[in-house]
């Protein structure tokens, strides 16, 4: 990056977004970015990706397009961009009504940050769109869902490459927060700009936060009791399980009489609403959760993260716990692993990919498709048979797919069972070790563990509570008498 | 009396008029809105059932009509739910225990009850918080079309005029002066604004020891009470009469399309083809205008003899049935005869 350059980057650091100083990685991803070179980066969730490319966009000039995976995230995106100050922001989704989506096609180009879903850029008129603005940064976010070894198989991610050659191959960024070497090779390659590309790789390792597993031998309650009563707040327990959440957040506030919610997708959006404010502001400790919480929420003092089920692979895990001790004064991430939970995630695996005999059936009838459900077994068939992907091939790729997430299932029981270094068996999947190792790192490391931070006892949360609606009405609209 | 709000509400729903089939109460609370739904709704007195926040499957509806049959309350006859004499001394008690609801409402606010309570939120949510001078903030509603219309109400309002948040402020305490406090607590608990993420449906019930649905139902009714009480109340009735109009003052948008090219004088052969629709299709949305929103101008689309015939024949026969009126009018349509039914019983024959 020019001096010049530079110096601007850092003043609208200051200026604009209130830091003093960039995070590890994020210099280097913007300096990319602005000498005009592809780049692919990763850096351990919480470290603020997203500044990567908001702020060369500004020093860029023209429009940035961000494919972003999830309809919600996409929304907390920006509305956060919004409240922040930015108004010249989109999403293009299918939230929108036709007239709607129209009105803002019509006006693209006076939008300086575009949300776009994968699933959006599919349609051709989109594409057309986007290819008359002055498109200066193209951004993919949750880059890992390109490739077929990443977290989720999403057939539209698959086709980004095409998507991206019919944009005239812009200026392209990709992030990731969780993608092993196999992972970021496919990224690449989809998006073809493997031999001009920055790789900004930072490790995946948090060292501030402390990795415990407990074994429960039925006993799974009692622990996430104790557990919760010791950690203190703010923290998520995550289950796979609506019902469950329900049940554990009720019993969280029966038995420890502090205020607890579940948080998943049978919520309302406006209770849902409620629920990320009230924790965001303190006045809600603990969240009970499915995998539908935690993308989005910005909460730097997050103190733990519980998983009370085990997470199919290494990538949902540090996820998940990555969301904790953002301000990096410590965190703990708690397994509760008993015998046999893997179970759960074999069958909800079974449930995703098509076996052999659905794959046949796909393929002797794909006219058929469009009429079936539209779930991830149909779409993976779809996008073999739509990519003309002979059946054997087809048929192969889900096999070797099937293999990789026993593979990260087999390493997450690995996780939970080893004796030795936690940190150690993610770190491995990862292909990496770990850089620093404190104190306190696992549970496999030492048998007792003291807390990393210092727990905050549980604040009155029935003060207020009951003041006379007349009060609440006057501080409500910051009224004197 | 919490576990029992459930069969309690469902009973305080029948009238002397009543006598329906689970079916058809099933559609009347899913809000469909064929027209034969729709006139089985005002015929037996159901228009609160409409739309209703009471979400039961088929095997639901079954098991509750079943307890209240087996309470005495109801009675079933070939299929049919009616009232008893001791349902309807329990509708009375219910009542006596929960004024709020009291409270009859017509199919056409239905939807905007629910809406309102959501643009209600969100705009003090943005009052309060520009009473702080706070821009920074999460907004209550996501979806960017709600937003902009509230955003164009507001600026009707002359936003950012100072005084607004103190109106706003005023109109919201007339009103709830007019409840017993634990009402006022209820619904201030659940506002959001500056400092306040206020409750969800869950925590609400906890609070005040409800159910889920008893909370959505007596949010929902509070609402309809303030609708009734707009005297004073100029932007909370301005805001009313928006979302009213956001929501097709209750009709489908399909059926609000073709309202409006009729009510530009477009005849039903005419908007049909404009719409690329059947003409019987316009023809329900006429039904369904008539039902829901008290349309009245219907009567230019019966030939002047025939409505005048039909109107002679109920006035004989109250009952008369469209077969009985076929043999007395070639080539009569259903459409008018069930237009004009709807006239005679809404007592207007």
């Amino acid at each position: 990056m020019t001096n010049d350059r530079s110096i601007q980057a850092k003043k609208l650091l200051n200026d604009r977004f209130g830091f003093e100083n960039f995070r590890a990685g994020q210099e280097e991803a913007i300096s990319s970015v602005l000498e005009e070179r592809h780049a692919l980066v990763m850096l351990p969730t919480g470290t603020g990706k997203t500044l990567c490319y908001q702020l060369p966009s500004y020093l860029l000039g023209g429009s940035t397009v961000i494919i972003s995976p999830l309809l919600s995230l996409m929304e907390d995106q920006v509305e956060k961009m919004k409240s922040s100050g930015e108004k010249s922001v989109v999403a293009l989704n299918s939230f929108l009504s036709y007239s709607e989506k129209q009105t803002i096609l019509r006006n693209l180009s006076a939008y300086k940050f575009i949300f776009v879903s994968p699933e959006m850029l599919q349609q051709q008129g989109m594409i057309d769109q986007l290819k008359k603005i002055d498109l200066s940064l193209l951004v993919i976010d949750e880059a890992h869902c390109i490739s077929q070894w990443g977290m989720d198989f999403r057939a539209d991610y698959l086709k980004l490459g095409k998507v991206r050659h019919e944009l005239n191959n812009p200026l392209t960024l990709a992030l990731t927060a969780t993608a092993v070497e196999q992972v970021r090779k496919d990224i690449l390659s989809v998006l073809n700009i493997s031999s001009e590309v920055d790789q900004i790789i930072y490790p995946v390792d948090r060292p501030s936060i402390q990795l415990r597993v407990a074994e429960s031998v039925g006993d799974k309650k009692d622990q996430l009791l104790q557990a919760v009563s010791e950690f203190k707040g703010p923290g998520i327990v995550y289950f796979s399980s609506k019902k469950l959440a329900d049940e554990m957040a009720e019993l969280l506030r029966s038995q420890l009489g502090i205020p607890c919610e579940s948080y998943h997708s049978d919520l309302d959006k406006e209770d849902k609403r409620k629920i990320q404010s009230q924790f965001l502001s303190d006045t809600l400790p603990v969240i009970c959760a499915t995998s539908a919480f935690g993308m989005g929420i910005d909460k730097p003092d997050i103190r733990f993260i519980i998983h009370y089920h085990l997470p199919g692979s290494p990538e949902m895990y540090l996820q998940e716990i990555g969301r904790c001790s953002r301000d990096r004064k410590g965190g703990v991430a708690l397994l509760l692993y008993e015998n046999g939970d893997e179970a759960i995630q074999m069958r909800l695996q079974e449930n995703t990919l098509p076996d052999r005999d659905e794959l046949v059936y796909a393929y002797r009838h794909a006219d058929k498709l469009e009429s079936l459900k539209d779930d991830t077994k149909i779409n993976i068939s779809r996008h073999f048979i739509e990519q003309s992907i002979p059946f054997e091939q087809a048929a192969e790729i889900v096999e070797r797919y099937q293999t990789h997430k026993s593979v990260q299932l087999s390493t997450m029981v690995d996780y939970a069972r080893r004796k030795g270094c936690k940190r150690d068996v993610l770190l491995d999947y990862f292909a990496e070790k770990p850089e620093v190792r404190r104190n306190g790192c696992c549970s496999g490391c030492s048998r007792t563990l003291s807390l990393p931070y210092d727990p905050v006892e549980w604040p009155n949360f029935l003060q207020n509570s009951e003041d006379l609606w007349q009060d609440k009405l006057k501080f409500l609209f910051n009224l004197q008498s | 009396m919490t576990q029992m709000f459930e069969l309690n509400y469902i009973n305080s729903l029948f009238s002397q008029e009543t006598a329906v089939t689970i079916r058809q109460m099933e559609l009347i609370a899913e809000g469909k809105r064929t027209p034969s739904t729709l006139f089985t709704a005002e015929k037996n007195q159901l228009q609160t059932l409409f739309l209703s926040s009471l979400s039961l499957t088929t095997s639901e509806w079954n098991d509750r009509l079943k307890k209240l049959t087996d309470l005495g309350w109801l009675t079933e006859n070939e299929g049919r739910y009616q009232t008893t004499m001791q349902g309807q001394q329990a509708k009375k008690t219910f009542i006596s225990d929960y004024p709020v609801m009291d409270c009859s409402l017509d199919m056409s606010a239905a939807l905007t009850r629910k809406e309102f309570w959501h643009w209600f939120m969100f705009v003090t949510q943005i009052l309060s918080e520009f009473s702080y001078g706070n821009k920074e903030y999460m907004p209550y509603i996501s979806d960017r079309i709600s937003q902009n219309r509230i955003k164009q109400w507001l600026a009707e309002q002359g936003f950012p005029h100072k005084s607004l948040s103190l109106t706003w402020a005023r109109e919201i305490r007339a009103f709830l002066e007019t409840l017993p406090d634990a009402h006022c607590t209820f619904i201030v608990d659940q506002l959001i604004g500056h400092g306040y993420e206020g409750m969800t449906k869950r925590q609400t019930a906890e609070k005040y020891k409800m159910t889920p649905l008893e909370v959505l139902i007596t949010t929902e009714n509070l609402m309809v009470r303030l609708s009734q009480s707009f005297e004073k109340s100029v932007l909370l009735k301005s805001l009313w009469d928006s979302t009213h109009k956001n929501c097709h003052y209750g009709l489908s948008d399909s059926a609000y399309r073709s309202m409006t090219l009729l009510a530009k004088g477009n005849s039903i052969h005419k908007t049909a083809s404009v719409r690329k629709l059947k003409e019987n299709t316009v023809k329900e949305h006429v039904l369904e205008a008539v039902l829901i929103s008290k349309y009245d101008g219907y009567k230019s689309f019966i030939p002047e003899h025939i409505y005048n015939q039909l109107r002679e024949l109920f006035l004989n026969e109250p009952s008369l049935t469209y077969a009985q009126a076929q043999q007395d009018i070639h080539q009569l349509e259903f459409f008018w005869y069930r237009l004009v039914e709807i006239e005679r019983i809404r007592g207007n024959i």
